[in-house]
């Protein structure tokens, strides 16, 4: 049962762990709550409903067409919305309420075009589970850990190694002294939102073929995602992805004593906890306090 | 003869301006960026629901529902004190989800998703508020003394002293204010009045469940505010008034009623956004949002 | 009798020693200016003094006739520290933008609006002044204000928002507004920065008036002509350390001033 457990967090790890990398990566460059962050990916995962069960194009290019497209929401939300508020100098709050109001706007979409009801895409066949020793575990969901392992993977690649990473990171650090040696932060933004809504689209997909597909899917993944963030320091990366590893293990050890319905609580139980004795997270690094 | 739709809108705006002003006290006056106003609006319903349903006289249901939001304000106060900024922005939402997720959960006492049918009218001294006419001037009654209670906190050397902790904390502290009990004090007023619209709403709708007090309700409630304006009484009520009645218009062009709720979220987030980038004072405010 | 006493004060930021073992008195009725190049940590010691930041370690007394003799404030809040005696004004505005002038300078009298329900509903509560003597103080409190702001020339913007003000409009306001809130030591961070010099002569006689009445005085200025004229006591830092004390005309004529400020 106890590794069942293990195998069960490391699986919802893997899904958290790209709603934060995403989030975070968004974070550390432009310094405020992208709340919608989680409307992108609900609507990311209609993409897909739309082009591979309603359209009928065939699931990988409906798949890339879904990953895609969250990307362009990002921006696209980026440039209507952020950059007039950062225009006039909005603070992070301010931005956080826009943002949320972004969210409830893609749910509203989302409720109109699609319907409430719950949709699934039926690609991947998930009845049959493969017994692994004492656990039971599908190959979507090997297939789930795996390819968000990889993108993890990579995405640490592009950061450490690339042009585009190395400016991004610079930004993340200090914003004024990127701006000396040239790199223009308006743009480095724009890439932020491209590559961590591109994240984001990724994870829809996955999330489209291990659960359901819902209207308000959205404000509770990135419940999630934030939560990850913050256990494991919000401008980091890595911190988001440790802290989605350990949120995932930490629900499902938790709905062990409780009903499964608490599990969005627990998350945020977590949340406050971190937020009240250590806001920088696990792997942030406290900020001296002049 | 008022029409009886009419008389519906009228109580429904009525609630709202009490929700409203609520909010302002705190968010317009105090500069408290709390986006779990909603908990308390819900607080104050259940409760009030609850013991009505236990048989308490209304009078007392109406303002237990007040002091229970009031002193779950107060916790949260206490816990919340050393956060700031967009934190204490998420810790609000996080507690407004946490209390969503306990209205779901504590079957036993709130029957979960079922919600609670069956809450009785209000009956004062024997006059029973039962037909809709008398309600609304219930409603009226305590929406008028609501906002001369508050505007009477608001022109008091005490609302001047909120407004100068919104102004400037620090400076507030050096003029050897205590301003954590007066942010706190600022917070349970507005909690308590929050209450007490959500005891009107629980009582008027005699059937509540937990989807009314979901975080994204806030999107509207914060619209209201920020359209009239921070710290602007007036303006507060005229917002509740024409935002309620916005969409009230869709219905006549003949939209369908499963699209109706989304769109009026759409205009209610839509309507934000714009103030937001476009006109940061709202209608009637002289403070901008920081 | 010193009405401050600073003693061995640290504090660091990472790692900057922004205070080094730091200590000094401030001896009552004079005006005492704290000197030194920018970065010595002037501006930290008083945000030490008035409890805004904690120190690593040391001891700040303070010594209020009417409250307690050496009083040890090292590690009390902002606000309790202010109602011991300290009135302070910032190197940067810090008026309440959205209320009017008059209004800026009425919260600093005394803490009686931190009072719910005697503010606000008028209403009595133990050991409190009726409601009426209450209108009536703030009858006077009024008349006061209004004194001052004439007496600066002010008395137009009495109702206009505190944003409106000009920036040695506010710098002057603010200066009021620590001179009402009540005090047995004003400490003021560069009350003269980039104001015109008919305001700064009017300061300046301000702050000689004020010592007349037997008002104690502690004050951050880079202005060197301006300092060493009107205090009676200058303190000289450099990288957190206090170099030098003694009155302006000794200070003047000492090597090791010349050599901070030179480096």
């Amino acid at each position: 049962m106890f590794y069942q457990i293990l195998v069960n967090g490391l699986i919802a790890g893997a899904i958290y762990a790209l709603v934060a990398a995403g989030f975070s990566l968004i974070y550390s460059t432009v310094k405020f709550v992208h709340f919608a962050h989680g409307g992108v990916i609900a609507l990311s995962a209609y993409m897909l409903y739309l082009f591979y069960s309603m359209l009928g194009l065939p699931f990988w290019l409906a798949a890339i067409v879904a990953i895609l497209s969250g990307s362009i929401f990002g921006v696209a939300i980026d440039y209507f919305i952020y950059r007039p508020l950062r225009k006039r100098r909005a603070s992070p709050t301010i931005i956080l309420v826009a943002s949320v109001s972004v969210l409830l706007l893609l749910e509203s979409f989302n409720l109109i075009f699609f319907g409430a009801d719950v949709k699934s895409i039926n690609f991947l066949d998930i009845g049959t589970g493969l017994t692994l020793g004492p656990v039971i575990i599908t190959s979507l969901q090997i297939f789930i850990v795996a390819s968000s392992i990889s993108l993890l993977i990579l995405l640490f690649a592009f950061m450490k190694y690339t042009k585009m990473g190395k400016a991004m990171r610079a930004v993340a650090d200090n914003k004024s002294v990127a701006e000396i040696v040239g790199i223009s932060s308006e743009r480095i933004y724009t890439w932020s939102f491209a590559l961590g809504s591109l994240i984001a689209g990724f994870a829809a997909v996955l999330i489209a073929l291990e659960q359901n597909i819902e209207p308000t899917m959205g404000t509770a993944l990135m419940i999630k995602g934030f939560t990850a963030s913050i256990i494991g320091g919000v401008e980091s990366v890595a911190g988001g992805v440790l802290g989605a590893f350990l949120l995932g293990l930490a629900e499902n050890l938790g709905i062990w004593w409780l009903p499964s319905s608490y599990k969005d609580a627990i998350a945020f139980v977590i949340l406050f906890i971190f937020l009240l004795f250590r806001p920088e997270g696990i792997l942030g690094v406290k900020k001296s306090n002049k | 003869m008022l029409s009886a739709y009419f008389i519906h809108l009228l109580i429904l705006i009525g609630i709202y301006i009490i929700l409203a002003l609520a909010l302002q006290l705190a968010l317009g006056y105090s500069g408290i960026l709390n986006l779990g106003h909603i908990a308390f609006y819900g607080l104050g319903a259940y409760t009030s629901a609850l013991l009505a349903l236990s048989g308490w006289p209304f009078l007392l249901c109406f303002l237990a529902g007040g002091a229970v939001a009031m002193g779950s304000a107060f916790l949260l106060s206490l816990i919340t004190s050393k956060i700031k900024g967009d934190y204490l922005a998420l810790v609000t939402m996080g507690f407004c989800f946490v209390i969503y997720s306990l209205m779901l959960n504590l079957d036993e006492l709130t029957r979960g998703p079922l919600g609670l049918p069956g809450i009785p009218r209000p009956t004062i001294f024997g006059f029973s508020f039962s037909d809709n006419f008398s309600y609304l001037i219930l409603v009226t009654i305590i929406a008028g003394l609501v906002y001369l209670i508050i505007k009477r906190i608001t022109d008091s050397p005490f609302g001047k002293l909120l407004e100068a902790v919104r102004d400037n904390e620090l400076a507030a502290k050096i003029l050897g204010k205590d301003t954590f009990k007066v942010k706190t004090f600022s917070l349970a007023l507005s909690a308590f009045f929050a209450g007490l619209a959500g005891s009107l709403y629980a009582h008027y709708i005699t059937f509540i469940d937990p989807s009314s007090f979901s975080l994204m309700q806030i999107i509207p409630i914060a619209s209201i505010v920020i359209v009239g304006g921070l710290a602007s009484l007036p303006g507060t009520v005229l917002a509740t008034v024409v935002l309620t009645l916005i969409p009230e218009a869709l219905r006549f062009v003949g939209f369908p009623s499963s699209i109706l709720g989304p769109m009026r979220q759409i205009i209610y987030a839509l309507v934000l956004l714009l103030i937001l980038i476009y006109r940061p004072k709202g209608f009637f405010g002289k403070v901008e949002l920081e | 009798m010193e009405v401050l006493k600073i003693e061995n004060l640290k504090k660091h930021f990472g790692g900057v020693q922004a205070v080094d073992n730091c200590s000094f008195s401030v001896e009552p009725g004079k005006i005492t200016a704290l000197i030194g190049p920018n970065g010595s940590g002037k501006t930290t010691v008083f945000n030490l003094i008035s409890g805004i930041i904690r120190p690593d370690s040391g001891k700040i007394f303070l010594y209020n006739p009417f409250l307690f003799k050496d009083k040890n404030i090292t590690h009390l809040p902002p606000d309790i520290i202010s109602n011991f005696g300290v009135s302070r004004v910032f190197q940067q505005s810090h008026l309440f933008a959205n209320l009017t002038v008059e209004e800026n300078l009425l919260l600093a009298f005394n803490n009686n609006d931190q009072n719910f329900w005697s503010s606000v509903f008028g209403l009595e509560s133990w050991g409190q002044k009726s409601a009426s003597a209450e209108t009536s103080t703030r009858q006077s409190q009024k008349k006061i204000v209004a004194e001052y702001l004439a007496l600066f020339r002010l008395a137009h913007m009495a109702e206009k928002p505190a944003r409106d003000l000009s920036f040695g409009q506010s710098r002057l306001v603010e200066i009021l507004r620590s001179l009402i809130n009540p005090h047995h030591l004003l400490i003021l961070d560069e009350p003269i920065a980039g104001v015109t010099p008919e305001l700064r002569d009017m300061i300046k006689k301000l702050l000689l008036e004020l010592k007349e009445k037997g008002e104690t005085i502690l004050l951050i200025e880079h202005d060197m002509n301006f300092t060493l004229n009107v205090s009676d006591r200058v303190i000289v830092m450099d990288a957190g350390q206090v170099i030098a004390e003694g009155t302006p005309d000794e200070i003047r004529h000492n090597p090791k001033v010349l050599e901070a400020y030179l480096d």
